[in-house]
């Protein structure tokens, strides 16, 4: 398979979204489901004069699975780190860590080849930009978000004390940013405890895709109590079960999507761009704010959302109200 | 693409040579003018074997011991077992000594081929090399004079007595091990003012010549070169060692004996110098361990003798090439 296709996604990456410069460390860290993607971007940081070292594992089993600790010091010690992975970096100790150290970090996660060439990769970052400070200003200092959809999605997140992300805006210029590529969204991390009503997914499920019929996720306190629906409940409650730890079911992010660009793909790295949809999370946030240590982080992303952070209303039935 | 027979053999590399366990964090190292597929068959059988293996490749420096990307520093250091196809080697910059220092075994492979890999791995019998390198270890520590003749009558003698023999058996046997694959080769730096003589080059001399076609005759007195005949190799591989306008360039850095019983001259340093029973003098830069008076120079050259007679305190342990032990 050639990679030439995949040459203009990963000059974005490289030149607008993450600024490399001639004289910095890069790492490519890869599986071996992703390898042309980052031999793509491997050439184009070679083409500006860098030098790319590309690391190759074996993929993760789960979201939020640490890296082998030989990619895990590598992280740490270079200036810019792609991470052209099948399950997501992003909610690891190895990727807070380099972020601590002041690594620049773009997290692609379940990216495809399809995703480099057409929809969210390929979107305007200076407008993902604008639209994901709006949504986060709009986030910041508030006490509550409710959410409410035509599915029956009912929803309430406490976030008390809580500080809103820096945007997820695809511009990670500055040491220790980091974030998505494709990127567009605005996040935060909501009081473990307060998670209450039902969440109907109708967009998709981490690890799962989009669902065969929408699935019913009722929280209580924090937690998810019960999951229903067909096929992709039924595969969600494994997982879930599979993981043997109580830690998986609390609450771990409410975000929105910026990027008008990014399509329904099945795979949440671009799903959760879209503008006009929302995600919950469970499991881990440690790294943006939270107190849930979990040893996997999924979202599940809702479409057309109504949502009002305190009195204000955000998004109305999917279209920004703000 | 012989695949299976490469599997094989590297299979072996990793089972017998670097001892990989199950759980250990293995990573597979290469610049990038490796071939991949031999990358990927290291990186498949450290997977069959049960280790966490991982793979880095960087671009191909434009000399060898440049220090490796900071990435590929930390990841070696933070590995059990490194398996090195860097061909544009690392083995002496800090980066290399500090992971060693760590504890991080080593199996160097640089410049390996597919084709040497099955060949000189895949197809050793390792018992049969042990015990011959063992046995040789055993001869040298008691010897006091070693005597090498080569092509029509040429002589070199030297004094091998209180200098440790280094068996590189291409065997990792613990933590912060080195070794280098394939293998073998005994060698040691015998007393510099005692190596007198002439030896005939009739296999290589790298860098900068390789196969040397025509014979080499060199000339050694007090451990260094003084006279070097014999064709254009002869005047090439005198005035690389002219150039850098050290006279530690013409020192005798230490002799090996290759063991490799199914290598064969082919122009590659690396298997020419592991050759079964021939004979090999390292010029310049001299590694610690050799306990020598030498030390470091600006660079190192090989040359190889592939059918000598040598003897140890007049008893034959090579007879034109063959073992005799």
């Amino acid at each position: 398979m050639s990679i030439i296709e995949l040459m203009r996604g990963a000059r974005t990456a490289v030149e607008t979204c993450m600024g490399v410069k001639p004289d910095e460390s890069v790492l490519i860290v890869t599986d071996y489901e992703r390898q042309p993607i980052a031999e793509a971007i491997g050439a184009v940081v070679q083409s500006l004069g860098g030098d790319p070292v590309i690391a190759t594992m074996r993929p993760r089993q789960r979201n939020a699975e640490e890296p082998p600790p030989s990619i895990a010091a590598a992280m740490r010690s270079v200036n810019v780190a792609f991470l052209v992975t099948t399950r997501s970096l992003s909610h690891t100790t190895a990727r807070e860590e380099a972020t601590h150290a002041g690594v620049r970090i773009a997290s692609m996660p379940g990216i495809t080849a399809e995703m480099m060439k057409v929809g969210a990769m390929t979107a305007d970052y200076a407008e993902v930009d604008r639209i994901s400070q709006r949504v986060t200003a709009a986030l910041a200092g508030r006490k509550q978000v409710t959410m409410e959809t035509a599915a029956g999605t009912r929803l309430r997140l406490g976030l008390t004390g809580r500080q809103v992300q820096l945007p997820d805006n695809g511009l990670y210029l500055k040491p220790g940013d980091w974030g998505n590529l494709p990127a567009g969204e605005a996040y935060i991390a909501p009081l473990e405890t307060e998670a209450d009503g039902v969440l109907v997914v109708d967009g998709s499920l981490a690890q799962i895709g989009i669902p065969d019929q929408p699935v019913r996720l009722e929280f209580r306190g924090g937690r998810v109590v019960n999951i229903e629906g067909g096929h992709a409940a039924a595969r969600l409650r494994a997982l879930l079960e599979s993981l043997n730890d109580p830690s998986v079911y609390v609450v771990g992010e409410f975000g929105m999507g910026t990027n008008p660009a990014a399509r329904f793909v099945g795979i949440t790295v671009e799903d959760e761009k879209i503008l006009g949809t929302a995600h919950v999370a469970v499991g881990r946030n440690t790294g943006f704010g939270g107190a849930n240590m979990a040893p996997i982080h999924l979202d599940f992303i809702v479409t057309k959302p109504t949502i009002r952070a305190d009195d204000v209303t955000i998004m109305r039935e999917g279209q920004l109200a703000i | 693409m012989r695949s299976m027979e490469l599997a094989r053999a590297v299979h072996k590399a990793l089972q017998l040579c670097a001892k990989l366990k199950p759980g250990e964090n293995v990573l597979v190292l290469a610049d990038s003018i490796v071939d991949r597929g031999l990358v990927d068959a290291f990186a498949n059988a450290a997977y069959a074997l049960g280790g966490e293996t991982q793979t880095m490749i960087f671009e191909t420096r434009p000399e060898i011991n440049r220090e490796p990307p900071k990435a590929v520093a930390a990841a070696m250091g933070a590995s059990d077992l490194v398996i090195d196809l860097i061909t544009q080697y690392i083995i002496h910059t800090d980066a290399y000594l500090k992971v060693r220092k760590g504890g991080t075994r080593i199996l160097c492979g640089t410049g390996i081929t597919e084709d040497m890999v099955i060949r000189l791995v895949g197809a050793v019998d390792y018992d049969e090399l042990l015990r011959r390198g063992h046995r040789l270890v055993e001869l040298f520590n008691q010897a006091k004079v070693c005597r090498v003749e080569t092509g029509d009558g040429a002589v070199l003698t030297m004094t091998v007595a209180g200098r440790p023999q280094l068996l590189r058996d291409g065997l990792l046997d613990g933590p912060g091990d080195l070794d280098y694959m394939p293998g073998a080769q005994l060698s040691l730096a015998p007393v510099e003012e005692t190596i007198n003589g002439t030896l005939e080059v009739d296999g290589s001399a790298y860098p900068p010549v390789g196969l040397v076609g025509a014979p080499i005759r060199v000339t050694y007195e007090k451990g260094r070169v003084v006279k070097v005949e014999g064709g254009p190799a002869g005047s090439l591989w005198r005035d690389w060692l002219g150039k850098f306008e050290d006279p530690k360039m013409f020192c005798v850095a230490h002799v090996s004996i290759g063991m490799n019983p199914v290598g064969r001259l082919t122009g590659n340093i690396l298997e020419d110098e592991r050759v079964a029973g021939c004979w090999v003098i390292g010029h310049g830069s001299q590694m610690e361990y050799f306990e020598g008076t030498v030390g470091k120079a600006s660079s190192h050259s090989d040359v190889v003798a592939v059918r000598p007679t040598i003897s140890l305190d007049g008893k034959v342990i090579v007879e034109r090439g063959q073992f005799r032990i």
